[in-house]
């Protein structure tokens, strides 16, 4: 189960912390503050192509990991940091489970901007690789019948006479399975189509409908929980495609492809024209270019023994509070006030826009 | 900022339609209408984008598994999205086809008007499910002949069931579509760049803001007609007079060579800002029309007919707004840069919202689930439907707890933080081969008795004492300032005195310039401390004194090193040089021997000084007054010994400086030939004047040997002005000179070495003691010997033996021959017994005393400094000299002048050094440590030593 770019967690694992298979090391900077909820307190952050990982160098275990998913947005804003006074800082901003926290980091390397450029460089290439991830209907990924394959797409194959059975007199049209999902589009119609990546497949199967045999593919609850019908003619050939599906879907479900790509223009920190290159922005957007990361830099995760972590501490309650944008509450749904003419937030008992407006002092 | 937020229904980012990029999105780029025709009606999210993407959102809430309502995106709610070929500038949505009455979307490209149907088939009950699909059909498209900036539909002359389209172009052309077929071409007068566009349904008039910043009003009938003028008499279509690529220029003639009616606005009204965007509403069921402006800082409503309802004035920068009407009154939403929402009904503000971003689009929708929400759009394309939060978050992130602190650590961090602050201060001066120095810590105190502006407080100290900062500017002063400053030992060479001068100087507040000047003794322990006194050394000098010998540690009770002692004491320079003090009870006389001359004269001072003190104190006093003498021998050999060395730096500096700019100008020469070379067409070898350049580039380097030079005449200078001040102090000692006699003594026969003088101190020693000498030996009938042409300029004279030579007579003369220096004619008649020896004569420096009649062969009455050929400041001294007491320059005779805004400044020396010997860390200079000095101030007594003493 997916959950590294689409949670917010505290003090994780080892075994939360290491990369998942897809998942790998884009940049490390060591000598971040976490200014919000570890002031004065010197951690690393790593930056992968899912999350950002943040550990404190004292303590391995006070640690988090920001899904890229999360973040509602990434600014810069100017911060009183302990380690480094009024400085400027990474804000970001998530919300996770219908809850707001906040996360500020601070770069406790003067003069850089590597913190910003990394850490909104691969923001910014997560936000447009989500085609990789996302299931999308009545996308744009048609022109002239042909798939506008992504970057690090590979077409496999192509299949013609499938035909969707979403709607009574079903429609014709053409699958085209490659190494992220799976695509089918009408024939009359380049505007409908599916684009479902094998991450958001729950299940594929062939079992009988109201139409005979039909291929079944159902999408992940978390992007809707939708049941696809597909009916290919002969039974042989749904039997081969539904094979083919079946294969690449529990390969690349088990290493996905994600498709978020950002060069770090220059790797190794130490070097002498570093003290020039560290004042332009450090890496920048390649689509295109990328190839997943080497090696080379292997994640070195703090050591950290299991038994030493002394639960009584602290306990997750507090470890969130200090996050918190927004206080522990759930939005409440829209009314409509006559007053304003615009929907609100339903109010609490005993009170009125009136009352909660003149709270302010005018 | 508000305490509310806005909460977020629905959101989406939308893409670029190249991968990767970023959309870009403007105020047109937002449209909420039921596009598809859909039956019941529910509003879609149009949203287009500069990359050309188009999208149409239905969002909507879902019920969970769970049966609860949910809301936020799913992919089924995107219902459409294609890539078009160009920018979208702005989307409408009307009816723009003739042959039918849907709603149909109209999208403006720069170059093009394209009006489409939107219409969803198949899928299961419309709008909903991933089955349902849509096509976009494009019904006609319009090729417009000017680039296009915005658009505006209606129901231009009033037409029912259709709209017309009325584009506007960058350069202020107006093209107005009858549906399918351009019904006429215009230029709105006054227009530079275009502004936003309304039209007001009843009225039929279409509202433009003008370059002039007015908002403009013209009824589409006086448009159509205008244009149609032109095109009649023109005899041309309107397509044809206007062709695609036909300049203004051309079309403004041709209004203007037609004679046409001038287009006349139907009514005017200045607005005097930008205006940002325009917004028309009312106009059902009889309600009134109001048109809505958001300026840069003012939102305005306007009735049809152009009278002004009300005015806004917004405190901050708006992005966009909308406007609707509810309960008969306007209410207007406004967006700030600020990321703030705020709700007006009519002027009065009714509620403020945080958001999330700020939005370039705005509108209120209703959508299935929610009533009155707000859709905006990002710059970057993002999309939301959001309502406005009326839970305050007042919510304040508890402080983290903090975690356990390691105060071993803490404590060794703070240790090793202290060095380097330490390490960094700069204070009281690096000290090559010295070791550790004291500094006194000094505290001037300023009080002025009224403000004052802008007082300069300047320190001056003579070379090897050295101050932490010598210049301070006070703002104002208004009661008492203090500063506190630092003297130590900078340089490790005999300092020749330990005077410190501070002046003030300032403007009183009538505007005369002030400037008061305060001298101050530093103690002797800033320079030496305590040693073992030694037997035997190379210079001795022996006072006598008609009183018997003090007790030595009685003198020096801060430098005893032994108390046991008494009749001897060794004192040590932090150079390393040592100088032993001996007295001797049986003939009531002092010794002072040491290595070095130079070393004895601040010794020697300070045992005088303090030997009239001793013996200045009430219980002392015998009547008798403190008599001293000298009983040894002249150093005059160790005077020249001290001139030669001094002499020697100065002729090494000269070669030195010689062979520099020889050197330099060879390096011009070999860089000159070079060039021409490199700037030959032909390539000629270098013949290894490159080598030439570099070897003479090292040569060069003679200026290190320069400045190494420059720092021994430094030293040597401090040397041979310790010595002749020691010789003076003889002297004095020997005769038994008046103070006078000895002011014009040292005046000739200087004890200032300057370093950096063009003229040096032999050359005007000389010429002074030349001088001094010719006026003794002048009988005194010879008028004015001193105006003898002396030497017209100074120079370098080629070895001191000459000097040495006038010196040596002129000490002679004074000590043995008794001679006596005056520079007073009168005392010349006092003291006949020297009419032999010389005469003196001067101009009156007093004017009250009548100047004694000028002989006839003085024609010039040139000043005495130029006569010889000094500096104005020497001559300065010498006249000072002359005149005996000094001109009233103290402070205290200044501030019996002012008394009322005079600053006193009273330096508060540490009259001893802080007792530091037990603290090595304290001593150790450099760096003094910060924390050491409020104890070294606590630890001792200071006190306040008046102005003067």
């Amino acid at each position: 189960m997916l959950w590294e770019d689409r949670d917010v967690r505290f003090d994780i694992t080892p075994q939360q912390m290491k990369m998942r298979s897809g998942e790998n090391v884009i940049d490390k900077l060591d000598a971040i503050e976490d200014t919000k909820g570890n002031s004065g307190d010197r951690g690393r952050l790593i930056i992968t192509n899912l999350r950002l990982i943040w550990h404190s160098q004292s303590m391995p275990r006070v640690s988090l990991s920001v899904g890229f998913n999360c973040i509602i947005n990434i600014t810069t804003k100017t911060v009183n940091s302990k380690l480094r006074g009024l400085t400027e800082a990474l804000y970001i901003l998530t919300k996770a489970n219908n809850t707001r926290f906040e996360f500020i980091f601070t770069n406790l390397v003067p003069g850089t901007p590597r913190l910003f450029t990394s850490v909104m460089g691969v923001y910014k290439a997560y936000n447009s690789s989500k085609m990789y991830r996302e299931l999308k209907l009545r996308g744009a990924i048609i022109q002239s019948k042909q798939l506008r394959i992504l970057p690090q797409e590979q077409i496999f194959s192509r299949v013609n006479g499938v035909w969707n059975l979403s709607s009574d007199q079903g429609n014709l049209g053409t699958f085209v399975i490659t190494n992220v999902r799976l695509v089918w589009f009408a024939n009359m119609n380049e505007l409908f189509n599916i684009s479902l990546p094998y991450l958001q497949i729950a299940s594929v199967k062939v079992r009988e409908s109201k139409f005979g045999m039909a291929l079944v593919v159902e999408s992940s609850e978390a992007s809707g929980g939708y049941v696809l019908g597909f009916r290919i003619d002969p039974v042989e050939k749904l039997h081969e495609v539904h094979k083919e599906i079946s294969a690449l879907y529990t390969v690349y479900s088990q290493c996905p492809v994600f498709g978020v790509e950002f060069i770090l223009q220059d790797k190794d920190p130490r070097g002498l024209e570093d003290m020039n290159m560290n004042n332009v922005p450090r890496a920048f957007l390649l689509a295109g270019a990328g190839q997943p990361q080497t090696d080379e830099d292997r994640l070195d995760l703090p050591e950290m023994d299991e038994e030493e972590i002394d639960e009584s501490v602290s306990d997750a309650g507090d470890v969130l509070a200090a996050y918190l944008a927004d206080g522990h509450h759930n939005d409440l749904e829209p009314v409509f006030s006559a007053e304003l003419g615009l929907a609100v937030e339903k109010l609490k008992d005993g009170y009125t826009l009136q009352t909660l407006w003149e709270v302010i002092p005018s | 900022m508000s305490l509310f937020k806005a909460r977020e229904w629905w959101g989406t980012a939308v893409e670029a339609a190249t991968p990767g990029e970023e959309e870009e999105c403007d105020a047109g780029c937002l449209l909420v209408a039921n596009v598809n025709n859909e039956q019941p009606a529910r509003d879609k999210v149009v949203v287009g984008g500069f990359s050309g993407s188009l999208r149409v959102f239905l969002p909507q809430a879902h019920r969970s598994e769970e049966g609860e309502e949910v809301s936020g995106y799913r992919p089924d709610h995107l219902l459409l999205e294609t890539t078009l070929n160009y920018p979208i500038l702005q989307l409408a949505v009307g009816k723009f086809v003739s042959s039918n009455s849907l709603e149909h979307l109209c999208i403006l490209h720069p170059d093009r008007l394209v009006v489409c149907s939107v219409v969803g088939v198949g899928g299961g009950g419309g709008g909903g499910g991933q089955g349902e699909h849509f096509r976009l059909t494009i019904a006609y498209q319009h090729k417009l002949p000017r680039r296009g900036h915005s658009l505006v539909t209606g129901t231009f002359g009033g037409v029912r069931g259709k709209h017309y389209l009325a584009v506007q172009s960058l350069d202020g052309c107006l093209v107005v579509y009858e549906q399918e077929s351009l019904a006429f071409v215009t230029f709105l007068p006054g227009s530079l760049l275009p502004g936003p566009i309304a039209y007001l349904p009843r009225a039929d008039a279409i509202v433009t803001v003008a370059a002039d910043w007015s908002l403009q009003c013209y009824r589409y009938q006086t448009i159509a007609v205008a244009s149609e003028n032109d095109n009649t008499t023109n005899n041309t279509t309107a397509a044809a007079a206007i062709p695609p690529n036909n300049n203004n220029n051309s079309s403004n003639n041709n209004r203007g060579g037609s004679g046409g009616r001038r287009l006349t606005p139907e009514w005017t009204q200045l607005l005097g800002e930008a205006a940002v965007e325009m917004k028309v509403v009312g106009g059902e069921e009889g309600e009134p029309v109001s048109l809505l402006v958001l300026a840069q800082r003012g939102i305005y409503c306007f009735k049809e007919s152009g009278v002004l309802k009300f005015v806004k004035k917004l405190e901050f920068d708006p992005s966009c707004f909308t406007a609707f009407i509810v309960d008969k009154g306007i209410h207007i939403c406004v967006a700030s840069h600020t990321n703030t929402l705020l709700v007006y009904r009519e002027t009065q503000l009714k509620w403020a919202s945080q958001l999330q971003f700020p939005p370039v689009a705005l509108t209120r929708a209703d959508f299935p689930g929610i009533t009155g929400a707000l859709v905006m759009l990002g710059e970057a394309g993002q999309v939301q439907v959001t309502y406005l939060g009326t839970d305050p978050s007042l919510f304040v992130a508890p402080p983290t707890e903090t975690r356990e602190i390691n105060y071993d650590h803490t404590d060794k961090e703070l240790v090793r933080l202290h060095k380097i602050i330490k390490a960094s201060t700069k204070d009281t001066g690096a000290l090559v081969g010295m070791g550790r120095v004291p500094a006194v810590p000094v505290v001037l105190r300023i009080t002025a008795h009224t403000p004052l502006n802008t007082v300069r407080v300047n320190v001056a100290v003579e070379k090897p004492i050295g101050v932490t900062q010598d210049t301070f500017v006070l703002r104002t002063v208004c009661d008492t300032s203090q500063i506190m400053i630092k003297f130590y030992q900078a340089e490790p060479y005999i300092p020749p005195s330990l005077s410190v001068t501070i002046i003030t100087s300032y403007v009183s507040h009538t505007g005369a310039p002030r400037i008061n000047t305060v001298q101050l003794e530093l103690p002797l322990r800033l320079v030496v401390r305590p040693c073992t006194p030694s037997k035997e050394a190379d210079h001795k000098i022996t006072i006598s004194s008609n009183k018997a010998a003090v007790n030595l540690p009685d003198l020096f009770p801060e430098l005893v090193q032994d108390a046991g002692v008494g009749t001897a004491i060794g004192l040590q320079y932090y150079n390393g040089m040592e100088v032993t003090i001996l007295s001797s009870r049986t003939t009531n006389r002092y010794r002072l021997q040491s290595d070095s001359m130079a070393a004895l004269w601040l010794i020697l001072k300070e045992l005088m000084r303090r030997l009239k003190g001793y013996w200045n104190q009430p219980s002392r006093r015998d009547g008798e007054e403190l008599q001293l003498g000298v009983a040894s021998s002249f150093p005059t050999h160790e005077l020249f010994f001290e001139i030669d060395a001094h002499f020697i730096r100065r002729k090494k500096h000269k070669e030195l400086e010689l062979q520099l700019a020889r050197r330099s100008a060879q390096f011009r020469a070999v860089q000159r030939r070079l060039l021409t070379k490199f700037k030959d067409k032909t390539p000629t070898p270098l013949a290894n004047l490159d080598s030439l350049l570099e070897g003479t580039y090292k040569q060069i380097h003679v200026t290190d040997v320069i400045t190494e030079n420059l720092k021994g005449m430094e030293e040597d200078g401090c040397q041979l002005s310790c010595v002749v001040r020691l010789v003076l102090e003889m002297t004095r000692l020997a005769t038994g000179m008046s103070d006078q006699e000895f002011a014009l003594l040292s005046a000739a026969v200087s004890p200032v070495v300057h370093l950096s003088m063009e003229q040096g101190w032999e050359e005007t020693t000389d010429a002074a003691i030349t001088f001094l000498l010719r006026s003794y030996s002048r009988p005194p009938p010879t008028p004015m010997p001193r105006d003898a042409p002396p030497t017209p300029e100074l120079t370098m004279p080629p070895d001191t033996s000459k000097l040495k030579k006038h010196l040596g007579i002129l000490l002679d003369k004074i000590t043995k021959g008794g001679a006596q220096l005056s520079l007073d004619s009168t005392s010349e008649t006092k003291m006949p017994e020297l009419s032999k020896e010389t005469v003196w004569h001067d101009e009156p420096e007093d004017p009250s005393e009548p100047p004694p009649p000028p002989p006839e062969d003085d024609p010039t009455n040139v000043p005495l400094g130029s006569r010889l050929g000094e500096d104005r400041a020497r001559s300065a001294r010498i006249r000072s000299a002359r005149q005996g007491p000094r001109p009233p320059l103290t402070p205290a005779s200044l501030s019996e002048d002012m008394p009322e805004e005079d600053p006193a400044t009273e330096p508060t020396p540490s009259e001893e050094l802080p007792d530091l010997t037990g603290d090595p860390a304290a001593i150790q200079l450099p760096p003094p440590t910060v924390e050491e000095e409020p104890r070294a101030t606590s630890s001792r007594h200071t006190f306040t030593r008046p102005p003067g003493t």
